[in-house]
């Protein structure tokens, strides 16, 4: 008894410094950000009561309500294509064909280069002037081709989105050591069964991997929540508002119209978002169960 | 044992975290001379953009040397770098929220005026202390940076603008003299398309710089347009200059341009008019070293480069924010205003002209170590018959950054100029 109630101690005493750094860096200022959301507080002026009247604009804001339905979008095909994309290369790659250490590491590519860099990368290859894009256009018409396809109101989501959609190395990395680690006997067994290796992977792997792919999922969706980066530094949310989200409409509230009451309640909008999104992923893929 | 050293280990890095959490407000230090005696050197926080890649870089290393050498003992200058106008003005914006800005700001032309009053030291007690110092700052100057009967800020330059052009370029497509009006001037640029050049550098992004001070230009022509240009934080964009201007802005976009310039920086700009692809710039002084820079400019390009005042004879002319004092402490106060004095002082205008070809705010400030080009914009301003404040330092920093975002709108046609003004002043409106 003596020695459980040491040992709770020191599970307490170590996991201290780790809440202690949880408080002051995500607690407190969460807090801080539900209350202010309450206040009109912009830069130069004293924080006055609002009540909910914040909460009430937005709804009449055409930008959040943009933001919104673009974070929304980006986050629902980040959870679907991006992830599906991984899973089936992690899929085609647990076959271990020859180089598949190699194409692994190349997958990953995307993943290890800064936002900053991969923002001007893409800036380059989707130039109207000098852009890769419009080269191989331009040399499969036959003749000059200069979409801006960045800056163009027809085309700059759909830009703006392959910047991140289909590199999927991290989902792949994940969802190929949850593969790998499905026991080898059910795989015989349905072998034996005379299972095609196709309904091996999407009948008995798959589903067994079930709370990876939720993990994934939540990953990536979560991941729409807090992209800010890559869309500053191509289109800073323009033309107009077409590939604005979020973030970066919030970065924008409070940096450029100094406007903090109005910006902390988009903050917390995002976070009530957020919650929403892995509560419903949770359930989803009935992540407290296991089938093993 | 194994529960103390568990226990010592815990308690370390709590310990370290919190003093991790703690500010270092190392501000003075003490230094000892040989009689023994005891000074405190003040410490006077300074972030700066003039660092790194900036072109006022070799002038800023050479002031903070020569202060901190004047100043031995006394004050030390503690310089916070940070790259980029933009991540700056966020930056003290940051800090101005958290109750802690610098000692000393300069936001390179930003108004943060406004913002921050309540949180800067009022300089009129010290400039009428010391007459001598207040002579050397432009009527304009001084004005940009008071308000009512307070100055919050000292200039070091004024903002003094035209367009630069390309003379080989003119040469090529037959045009011989520069444009009085703007009619005449969209003449020129028609020229110069019949001739394979295309006529103007543009860009939309970080506010769109070069093409807004076109823009500018072209709203500054009339009386209406040129009191629209000066007055401080306009709300209302919908005025008829503003829209026919920004008709123009559309036509170059659609037909006068690169294709490059939609969502370009103004890198872009400047490399397109450095490699000889665009004839015209829109641009300040301090563009001028970059003509004669090799690694970024063609050997002799400076030398094929004129400068211009706008259709109607306007210029950009205008005095400049400069340095803003925030420190709080009467000894830190003393020892910021000592630096700005420094910096502001005729010495730092004239070397900040020969090295960067910054217009000088101090009447008295000449110099004959300048190329011509800076000369002739001095000139030009001088003689300008309309003088207009730019874009940057007078809107308001949300229908700044709008700008960038409805640039590519109104270069596609998908919102007409009308459109266009009315964004802006959506945008101005959500400012109190």
């Amino acid at each position: 008894m003596i020695l459980l109630k040491v040992a709770k101690r020191n599970i307490v005493l170590f996991l201290l410094p780790c809440l202690a750094l949880f408080a002051f860096i995500y607690l407190f200022p969460t807090v801080i950000v539900f209350f202010t959301s309450f206040f009109n507080w912009q830069a130069g002026s004293s924080m006055t009561f609002a009540g909910i009247s914040n909460y009430l604009s937005a709804f009449s804001d055409f930008s959040f309500l943009k933001s919104f339905e673009n974070t929304f979008i980006w986050a629902f095909l980040q959870s679907v294509i991006h992830v599906s994309i991984g899973t089936i290369l992690a899929v085609i790659l647990s076959r271990k064909r020859k180089g598949w250490k190699v194409f692994r590491s190349i997958f990953m590519i995307p993943n290890v280069i800064s936002s900053a860099a991969l923002g001007i990368i893409f800036l380059n290859l989707f130039s109207p002037q000098i852009g890769l894009v419009n080269s191989v256009i331009g040399a499969i018409l036959g003749k000059p081709f200069q979409w801006n396809w960045f800056f163009s109101d027809k085309t700059a989501f759909f830009t703006v989105t392959l910047t991140w959609l289909l590199y999927a190395g991290l989902i792949t990395i994940i969802m190929l050591a949850a593969i790998q680690a499905v026991p080898e006997d059910v795989l015989e067994a349905a072998k034996i069964d005379g299972a095609s290796q196709r309904q091996i992977d999407f009948m008995i792997t798959l589903p067994l991997v079930r709370t990876s792919l939720g993990t994934c999922v939540i990953i990536a969706a979560t991941s729409m929540l807090r992209e800010f980066d890559l869309i500053f530094l191509t289109t800073s949310g323009g033309p107009g508002i077409s590939t604005l989200n979020l973030p970066l409409y919030i970065y924008k509230t409070a940096l450029n119209e100094n406007n903090y009451g109005y910006a902390n309640m988009m903050g917390v909008l995002l976070i009530v978002m957020g919650v929403a999104i892995v509560y419903v992923i949770n359930k989803l893929f009935r992540m407290d169960e296991t089938d093993i | 044992m194994k529960r103390l050293i568990a226990s010592l280990l815990a308690g370390s890095i709590c310990a370290y975290t919190f003093l991790g959490c703690s500010s270092q407000n190392v501000s003075t230090q003490s230094v000892t001379d040989s009689t023994g005696k005891t000074d405190k050197v003040i410490t006077i926080d300074f972030p700066t953009t003039w660092v790194g890649v900036s072109t006022s870089a070799p002038w800023f290393k050479n002031r903070e040397e020569e202060f901190n050498k004047k100043y031995a003992g006394k004050y030390k200058l503690d310089v916070e770098e940070i790259a980029g106008d933009q991540n700056y003005v966020n930056k003290i914006k940051v800090l101005y929220a958290s109750n802690s800005l610098p000692d000393v700001i300069a936001a390179g032309g930003y108004n943060l005026i406004d913002m921050m009053q309540s949180k800067l030291v009022d300089l009129a007690p010290y400039l009428m202390e010391d007459p001598t110092w207040k002579a050397h700052i432009s009527t304009e100057g001084l004005q940009v940076n008071s308000r009512g009967n307070k100055v919050y800020g000292i200039p070091i330059d004024k903002q003094v603008m035209g367009y630069f052009y390309n003379k080989a370029l003119f040469k090529k497509a037959g045009i011989d003299k520069l444009a009085n009006t703007w009619d005449e001037f969209f003449l020129q640029a028609d020229k110069l398309k019949a001739a394979g050049i295309t006529p103007f550098s543009m860009d939309t992004a970080d506010s769109g710089w070069v093409t807004s001070l076109m823009l500018g230009a072209m709203i500054g022509q009339t009386d209406a347009g040129e009191t629209f240009m000066n007055h401080a934080q306009p709300k209302n964009y919908n005025a008829p200059e503003f829209i026919d201007a920004a008709t123009n802005i559309q036509k170059m976009f659609q037909n006068y341009t690169t294709s490059d310039a939609v969502g370009g920086k103004y890198e872009n700009a400047a490399s397109n008019f450095f490699a000889g692809k665009t004839a015209i710039i829109a641009n300040g002084p301090w563009m001028i070293s970059s003509f004669y820079d090799t690694t970024m400019a063609p050997d002799g390009f400076g030398d094929r480069v004129g400068v211009a005042a706008y259709p109607g004879n306007v210029m950009y002319d205008s005095g400049k924010i400069g340095f803003n004092v925030a420190a709080k402490t009467p000894e830190k106060i003393e020892a910021a205003i000592a630096f700005v004095k420094f910096m502001t002082s005729d010495e730092s205008q004239r070397i900040n002209l020969e090295m960067n070809g910054s217009i000088p705010d101090s009447p008295t400030v000449t110099s004959s170590k300048v190329k011509p080009l800076v000369t002739q914009t001095i000139r030009l301003g001088k003689n300008a018959s309309r003088k207009i404040n730019d874009f940057q330092s007078l809107w308001y920093a949300n229908v700044v950054d709008e700008i960038s975002v409805q640039y590519p709108l109104l270069a596609e046609g998908k919102i007409t100029p009308t459109q266009f003004a009315t964004a802006l002043t959506a945008v101005a409106a959500k400012n109190k």
